[in-house]
């Protein structure tokens, strides 16, 4: 095994010396002849430690509990000779990394064709993966310690999608890499000048006018605004999740002692009558809760200082921030979807808050993804311009809100709330018999909150352009343009065929908009009208 | 907002839009069922036999079991697990199964709660061919495509032969390369 594995290595370094020879002579870069013949290409020997390394993340990533079972099992059981039988486990699963390894860089094969990337891998299971230059976003260079040395680099092929599947090459000489960016940016490059030629000619579109707009106010925020924001958004409830975390911590620290010697003391004080106990809980927590409020809005003041919202361009910046001055350019294009959220309180302040929804394929770099692209405080006639500045002619707030079955609130207390108060019941019997009957009223103290969010669904759409509404007590709307859907699923549980009903889930870059139990008939017109609109509409989506 | 980027609103019958039946779904490969059942049973013996062992080294176990009156129940209990062993791949294999449209890709699966994921061609990433080892003594592979929905709207069709995953994997890059060339003319848009 070994020696047919040095072999292997030899060959291949001698074949990468080979390579990277004839990339290094003159005008080397363009010369990728080696990668775009029909022969499959291999990483660097050197790749093993980059799979060894990837195998050992991937490992730790997919639960380092699981992964700890095995020597912890090992521990408990085995008697005297535990340590011995750990080494062996160590010594095994080491083996088993390497020899992995070697077999990755083995099975690991790729090459071009003609404006794809092909490439072969895996060991148990074998996987070829096609991907297309087009699809490619960016192709990033990484270097990891291992490689310096050796000029070797890991090339990272970002796509579009998901995630969880990045393309990586691990153990690429630098020239190579080098020459594989400037292919692939080329023949990017030259096929966007013929489209751009295209568009010129086509449209007719004068290049003056689509040079320079000028700069056009959307919105500013005076603070009042932002203290509105900062009572009416959620996140109190982020901050008493906090508190609560951090309160739990501390149980038998110096303020705990506090709140314990004063409740003494009121109750002392009061003969422990139960209403002046019960009317000092209830001040107790109004007093936090408008401590979290001022928090709240202290936050939204500092970040969202003198807000502002302009749009050049075909982009929306915003500028904001009191300690950091903020500056965000967001092209219209990228935009996949707005979500209209009015949460209880600002639905009584006439306010929204309305984050724009952006791609939420992520990169490891890019850590300005989780700053969410947010307009806070807004009223009716902001959202309604902005639905027009983005889907033109778009009739939907017009259209009236259809609701979903009312089986839904029948499923929700029956098979979601029921088991789980039958189970509790279950285990209940035996330590308190009658009293167990208790959880069993669980469904009727749910129904009602059932059918509040019954209630708040609905979903609406002009053919176009897609409204789906949701919540509990407050509401949240999302909007999204049917040409930028990803993909469409339809669910039909038994209960659902036989009351000609459906689930609809609608997948965007980013996120998914699920419509429970609306009606069979408009659940198939939505899909067939979505991938009527993706197929045929030539709007880009990203 | 530039004059290109205008949202067409066309005119269109409700009748011209292309319905998608969901009657003509082509079904996996029979070798798949097979494969289900070899799952099931190997798990089954897996546990049946974890479980002997154990029994086994904690010496008199058996003849506990055998004396507690209870080894009729096991024995049903296994025999309803091996005759789910059969039938339950079966549903699953016949549940699943996909149809290829001229612009779209549908794959329907679930026995009870029945889904069925359409992914237009011209949203799919990337495309991959992935063959386990269990699957390639079937002779079978999955085909995968990824879009950029996340996670759950990326695309898993199991119990493919080799040949026809192949054959739809040309089609959709064949699409995915053609269409690529006309959505370019837009979008490459100036503001971008």
């Amino acid at each position: 095994m070994t020696a047919l594995t040095t072999l292997a290595i030899y060959k291949n370094s001698h074949m990468i010396k080979k390579l990277a020879t004839v990339l290094s002579a003159p005008a080397p870069l363009m010369d990728l002849s080696s990668v775009q013949s029909d022969k499959w290409q291999r990483l660097s020997p050197l790749s093993i430690i980059y799979f060894v390394i990837k195998n050992v993340v991937d490992t730790v990533k997919g639960g380092i509990q699981t992964f700890a079972i095995a020597p912890a099992a090992i521990l408990a059981t085995t008697g005297e000779n535990r340590w011995l039988f750990f080494a062996l486990f160590a010594l095994g699963s080491s083996l088993a990394l390497i020899i992995g390894s070697i077999l990755s860089y083995i099975n690991f094969k790729f090459r071009i064709e003609g404006n794809k990337f092909l490439i072969r891998s895996g060991v148990f299971k074998r996987k070829r993966l096609t991907l297309n230059f087009d699809r490619i976003q960016n192709i990033a260079f990484r270097e990891p310690i291992y490689f310096r040395p050796f000029n070797l680099i890991i090339l990272a092929l970002e796509s579009a999608g998901s995630s969880a599947e990045e393309v990586s090459l691990g153990g690429v000489p630098r020239i190579l890499g080098q020459a594989i960016r400037k292919h692939v940016l080329e023949y990017k490059e030259s096929d966007q000048h013929v489209a751009e030629e295209k568009i010129n000619t086509s449209s007719n579109v004068d290049p003056e006018i689509k040079t320079t707009h000028a700069e056009e106010e959307l919105l500013q925020h005076p603070i009042s605004e932002l203290v509105r924001y900062g009572i009416s958004n959620n996140n109190i409830w982020v901050f008493a999740g906090l508190l609560a975390a951090f309160l739990s911590q501390i149980d038998d620290w110096w303020l705990m002692d506090i709140v314990v010697d004063t409740a003494d003391n009121v109750s002392a004080a009061a003969g422990a009558g139960l209403l002046i106990i019960a009317l000092f809980i209830v001040a107790s927590i109004f007093l936090i809760l408008a401590a979290l409020m001022i928090a709240s809005v202290l936050g939204a003041v500092i970040v969202n200082y003198n807000y502002r919202l302009t749009y050049a361009d075909g982009r929306f910046h915003r500028t904001r921030g009191l300690l950091e001055r903020q500056e965000t350019s967001l092209p219209e294009v990228k935009i996949q979807n707005i979500i209209i959220a009015q949460p209880l309180i600002a639905k009584l302040l006439r306010r929204s808050h309305i984050t724009v929804g952006q791609i939420g394929f992520k990169s490891k770099k890019d850590n300005n993804r989780s700053k969410k692209f947010i307009i806070p405080s807004v009223q009716t006639n902001f959202i309604n311009s902005l639905t027009q500045r983005l889907y033109v002619d778009t009739t939907i707030h017009q259209t009236i809100l259809s609701n979903i079955s009312k089986k839904f609130i029948v499923r929700h207390t029956l098979f979601s709330v029921m088991p789980i108060a039958l189970i509790v019941a279950g285990f209940w019997v035996y330590p308190l018999g009658w009293l167990a009957v208790i959880p069993l009223l669980a469904p009727a103290f749910a129904a009602p909150l059932i059918t509040l969010r019954w209630k708040r669904y609905g979903y609406a759409t002009d053919d176009h352009v897609g409204l789906v509404q949701s919540g509990f007590f407050g509401l949240q709307k999302t909007i999204f343009p049917f040409h930028k859907v990803q993909s469409v699923r339809m669910t039909r549980t038994p209960g659902q065929l036989r009351h000609g009903l459906a689930t609809l889930e609608i997948m965007l870059a980013g996120k998914t908009v699920t419509i429970p139990y609306m009606a069979h008939e408009d659940a198939t017109h939505w899909r067939d009208r979505i991938l009527y609109v993706v197929e045929t509409s030539k709007e880009p989506w990203m | 907002m530039t004059d290109a980027d205008v949202f067409t609103n066309e005119q269109l019958q409700s009748s011209e839009i292309p319905h998608a039946n969901d009657f003509t779904f082509e079904a996996l490969e029979k070798r798949y069922c097979t494969l289900l059942r070899i799952i099931w049973f190997g798990v089954y013996v897996l546990i049946l036999g974890v479980n002997g062992a154990i029994r086994y080294l904690n010496d008199n176990a058996f003849d506990e079991i055998a004396s507690s009156g209870y080894l009729p129940l096991l024995f049903a209990i296994a025999a309803v697990i091996a005759v789910a062993g059969i039938v339950v791949p079966y549903l699953v294999w016949r549940s699943r199964g996909f149809q290829l449209r001229a612009h779209d890709i549908h794959y329907k699966h679930g026995a009870l709660w029945r889904h069925v994921t359409y992914l237009p061609f011209c949203r799919i990433q990337h495309v991959e061919i992935e063959s386990g080892p269990l699957e390639r003594l079937c002779k079978l592979s999955t085909l995968k495509f990824y879009s950029a929905g996340g996670g759950s709207a990326d695309m898993k069709i199991p119990g493919l032969g080799f040949a026809t995953a192949a054959k739809i994997r040309t089609v959709v890059m064949s699409y995915v390369s053609d269409s690529a060339d006309d959505t370019r003319d837009i979008q490459e848009q100036p503001h971008d």
